[in-house]
């Protein structure tokens, strides 16, 4: 299931030129042109499994628009000066984007590359610089007559849509290719042993660390719901009423937030929110530490993390933290789809995991949850015997060393700590991670998503 | 159905043949206020009807528009009774000698009379029926009664008033025939029946018409026949007491005797092949064509007449996408309209087209065809299809804003089976129609066998119709044409004027290789 050396990237491209590129018939500036007085969009959101093409339009407009983005999707010009203007932009995107400019996401990404080495997983959603320097127009239209087919496809519609666009859809979209499999078929994640870590070496003022391992647990399970609870107990996204963001961030002042999660959750940095149509078969646990000030810092925000992770799966949660978070979440979630496009797209997802409506979802089992039902679902998804940790640093081999040894990592402020905290930081500079020596590699960025 | 009240004004008047006859101008008045929620009947009114001794059926409404009286007097009589050979037309031509009166009251004498009393007297003739309909004010009831009961009792004319106005009637025909519409009529009726007097218009064959000053025995004969109190009704509507009315109709109306005719009209057989006919008309600017099928019989309580009623006006009425492609995007056609008179017995669906250039004729008729096609293999979107009959059932209610509006509805029905209850039934059959159903009627009368096409243009003949279009052929391309699409569907569409549209592919960057 290894992508065969030279694709990454094809899907991304050929969703970039179509909708970033001009149909047979128009040119790209001329749709942007047509498209401006409209203040209609269309574009598009690419992972693993899923390719969404996503356009928002007032009514008044839609068959002007649709005229427009259906031959966009249906008839795309697959023109050069596209294809070279792209190509350049997603290549720019991974050189100054994410390996350049953005050490959190770049944590995150190098986790899940390095948790499913040999998967299909593998390859970063914008591919990597040698591939989409080597992808030809080819490349991207074998992927766009094989992959873009009717099975695969379900069309969401929200707002006055008129009926005749409707019936036009219908019979556009209908010339797709029909194709057979309905979804990808996705291999379980390779097995995860011990503990690893990978440090990426760069020009970097702060340490970034994410660690995390394979769930078997997703969206449909029976367990998700239970599960996403703890996960917003001990870090709920860009929250400050979580476990973790408490006991690093509030207490300690030790980085920006500290957060738990057990979907992929890309652009965390930028959003308060998850988007809709990243549906995956297969999940890790992962946490994510927001930058800190030094190796040391890094190692013992980690320590910590690891220490109250133990603790979580040792004592589990209690009543009243069980309580407090299921109400959150009662209340909270309708926020999660507030939005039009946001109702769409979960919609679209419950389509994909073959669930009731989100809200319903998820409302309906949190309110049948017990703490014993909660406790259970710690200890069979939650360990700590196997992780992979990723820290993106400046000084790589100082990391590996002070990994490798167990060194000491102590945490000094610059005000008067109570007692008990001072007591439990003892504890904590020297909580062990237990990586071999074999298993940490200290990487350069540019040998990452070359 | 009373569809006429969404029609234009030119194809209304083509349902009637009219001497001193003035379409009703029915404003569209709300007078909703009038309709009782809990009743969902179109027609609601209180009435009172009876049938006296002699067979003549008598029906009271009394409404709340002061004053005025309207008084229709519909005959079962129409140009479809005309069963013998050379005897065309004089359904209405008898239209006209009711007017001269009687011996008690002469045209002079009672014309005087009502012009005082300001009545406005009139009368038209259809397919199917003669309506006489005066209105006046409450006063005059009795008096008018008095008059018209001697009329219709002791018709008197001399020989010289029969062939003078023989005269006129031809005078009519000639003026009628000058209108393209009613001549491609005259056509399509000639050529699409071949049993059924439905072949003749009101008018009547133009050899009949001319024949017809030397009918006088005839006339008697066909009087004698007809204006007999079986075929009659009264619609006395208005400001009046309705036990009062009802006794001075019998007093004046109670004594006419009984006749015992029976017109044998004979069943139209089954036509067996498409018909077409090109009619050549040196004057004419244009090019017309007319598409016409065979409809449904009056059978109120089924659902086949108003079917086809909604499927004229959701195919081919103004707001049809044929319409808006012929007429308003392509600009192929200058005129576009449907005509689907109530009839009796089965009659002609028509759909009429004008286009300026001739090779547009062939065009036009494809399109008619194609939208015949899409009837009988779509399933109409399901609000449009119960906007149509919203619109249609209050747009009739609406409609019935005066005392004069609401007798000629009646009248417009009553000779059916003398029961206004038909009205209520019609529109019962019409709140059950489904998309199916409208697909199923579709497919029952718009079949190649029961069409007949006509073009009239001043070219010798028209080009392109050298062969029938197919509409079976159509019809077999659009059934197997479209596969099922083998992508899902989220439809969450509302009412918000943002739309959302996501083109979710199961496929992604896992897929890659």
């Amino acid at each position: 299931m290894q992508p065969p050396k030279g694709k990454k990237g094809v899907a991304a491209l050929t969703a970039a030129m179509l909708a970033r590129g001009g149909s047979q018939s128009t040119s790209y500036k001329e749709i942007q042109k047509a498209l401006y007085p409209l203040a209609g969009s269309f574009g598009y959101q690419i992972d693993k499994e899923m390719l969404s093409f996503q356009g928002r339009i007032h009514k008044d407009n839609a068959e002007t628009w649709y005229a427009l983005i259906s031959e966009q999707l249906l008839n795309p010009g697959f023109r050069d000066d596209d294809f070279k203007r792209l190509k350049k932009e997603m290549i720019d995107g991974i050189k100054s984007g994410l390996k350049a400019s953005n050490d959190e996401e770049l944590g995150k990404e190098v986790l899940y590359s390095t948790l499913y080495k040999g998967h299909p997983y593998e390859s970063y959603n914008y591919g990597d610089i040698s591939d989409l320097e080597a992808l030809t127009l080819d490349d991207v239209k074998a992927f766009y007559n094989t992959e873009l087919t009717q099975s695969k496809l379900t069309l969401g519609l929200i707002g006055a849509v008129p009926n005749a666009l409707k019936a036009e859809m219908m019979s556009d979209l209908a010339t797709l290719p029909k194709g057979e499999q309905s979804r990808l078929s996705i291999p379980d994640a390779p097995e995860l042993k011990g503990h690893h870590a990978t440090i990426v070496e760069k020009s970097a003022q702060s340490t970034a660390v994410s660690f995390g391992f394979p769930i078997d647990t997703i969206r449909s399970s029976e367990d998700w719901t239970a599960l996403w609870l703890v996960r917003s107990y001990f870090g709920e996204h860009r929250s400050s009423n979580s476990y973790l963001y408490e006991r690093i961030r509030q207490t300690r002042g030790m980085n920006y937030g500290d957060y738990s999660y057990i979907e992929y959750f890309p652009r965390g940095m930028f959003q308060t929110k998850p988007d809709a149509n990243l549906g995956r078969s297969e999940q890790i646990f992962q946490i994510w530490l927001r930058p800190l000030r030094s190796n040391n810092d890094a190692h013992f925000a980690t320590r910590t993390a690891l220490f109250e992770l133990d603790r979580l799966i040792k004592n589990g949660m209690t009543e009243k933290d069980f309580e407090a978070t299921r109400n959150f979440l009662i209340n909270y979630v309708p926020q999660l789809v507030a939005s039009q496009n946001r109702q769409l797209g979960y919609a679209l997802d419950s389509e994909f995991y073959n669930t009731e409506s989100f809200v319903k979802y998820v409302t309906s089992k949190l309110e049948k949850l017990t703490l014993g039902d909660v406790n259970r679902v710690i200890k069979d998804n939650l360990q700590t015997d196997n992780v992979q940790y990723v820290f993106i640093t400046g000084d790589g081999e100082d990391m590996k060393k002070r990994l490798a040894s167990e060194q000491t990592s102590p945490m000094v402020y610059n005000t008067e700590k109570p007692a008990e905290l001072v007591a439990e930081d003892k504890i904590i500079a020297d909580y062990k991670l237990a990586i071999e020596a074999n298993n940490i590699e200290v990487v350069k960025v540019d040998s990452v998503f070359k | 159905m009373k569809f006429k009240l969404l029609a234009t004004s030119l194809a209304v008047s083509l349902a009637l043949t009219g001497c001193a006859m003035q379409k009703n101008e029915i404003t569209q008045t709300a007078k909703q206020e009038q309709i009782k929620k809990a009743d969902d009947r179109v027609f609601s009114q209180d009435y009172l009807i009876k049938e006296l001794d002699n067979g003549l059926r008598v029906m009271v409404v009394k409404t709340d528009y002061p004053d005025v009286v309207s008084l229709q007097i519909p005959v079962s009589v129409g140009s479809r009774n005309e069963v013998e050979a050379g005897k065309t037309g004089f359904a209405h031509f008898f239209e006209h000698m009711v007017f001269k009166g009687s011996k008690k009251f002469p045209q002079d004498e009672y014309t005087a009379i009502f012009k005082n009393a300001g009545v406005d007297n009139r009368a038209y003739t259809t397919n199917d029926y003669t309506n006489y309909h005066l209105n006046f004010s409450k006063q005059h009831l009795d008096k008018v009664l008095e008059i018209e009961a001697d009329i219709f009792q002791n018709l008197t004319y001399t020989e010289e008033q029969f062939r003078t106005e023989a005269l006129t009637v031809k005078g009519e025909y000639l003026k009628n025939n000058a209108s393209p519409i009613r001549k491609l009529l005259s056509a399509v009726r000639a050529e699409a029946f071949e049993k059924h007097t439905y072949k003749h218009t009101t008018m009547g064959f133009f050899e009949d018409i001319e024949a017809m000053p030397d009918q006088m025995a005839y006339g008697k004969e066909f009087f004698d026949k007809f204006y007999k109190p079986e075929y009659v009704s009264l619609v006395i509507v208005g400001d009046v007491d309705p036990k009062a009315t009802m006794a001075m109709v019998k007093k004046h109306w109670g004594g006419w005797e009984k006749g015992d005719y029976v017109a044998d009209i004979k069943a139209e057989p089954k036509q067996q092949a498409p018909k077409y006919l090109h009619e050549q008309n040196k004057a004419l600017p244009g090019h017309w064509l007319l598409v016409s099928y065979k409809g449904a019989p009056w059978e109120p309580a089924k659902k086949d007449r108003a079917a086809l009623d909604l499927i004229s006006q959701l195919y081919f009425s103004n707001n049809s996408d044929l319409y808006q492609e012929l007429v308003v995007d392509k600009q192929i056609a200058s005129q576009m309209f449907t005509y689907n008179p109530e009839t009796k017995d089965p009659g002609l669906l028509h759909v009429f087209v004008k286009v300026e250039n001739e090779e547009d004729l062939a065009k036009a008729r494809d399109a008619i065809n194609r939208t015949y096609a899409k009837a009988r293999t779509e399933l109409v979107d399901a609000q449009k299809l119960s906007d149509l009959k919203s619109n249609l059932k209050y747009s009739f209610i609406n409609g019935l804003d005066s005392s004069q509006a609401i007798a000629s509805t009646l009248a417009s029905y009553m000779h059916f089976e003398r029961d206004p209850e038909v009205i209520n039934q019609l529109y019962k059959s019409a709140d059950s129609i489904t998309a199916e159903d409208i697909k199923a009627v579709a497919n029952k009368y718009f079949v190649d066998n029961t069409r007949t096409t006509v073009t009239m243009s001043a070219l010798e003949k028209a080009p392109g119709f050298e062969q029938e279009a197919s509409l079976s052929e159509v019809v077999a391309k659009l059934e197997q044409a479209p596969e099922a699409p083998a992508f899902k569907v989220l439809d969450k569409t509302n009412s918000s004027v943002l739309v959302d549209v996501n083109f979710l592919f199961n496929t992604g960057a896992a897929a890659e290789g």
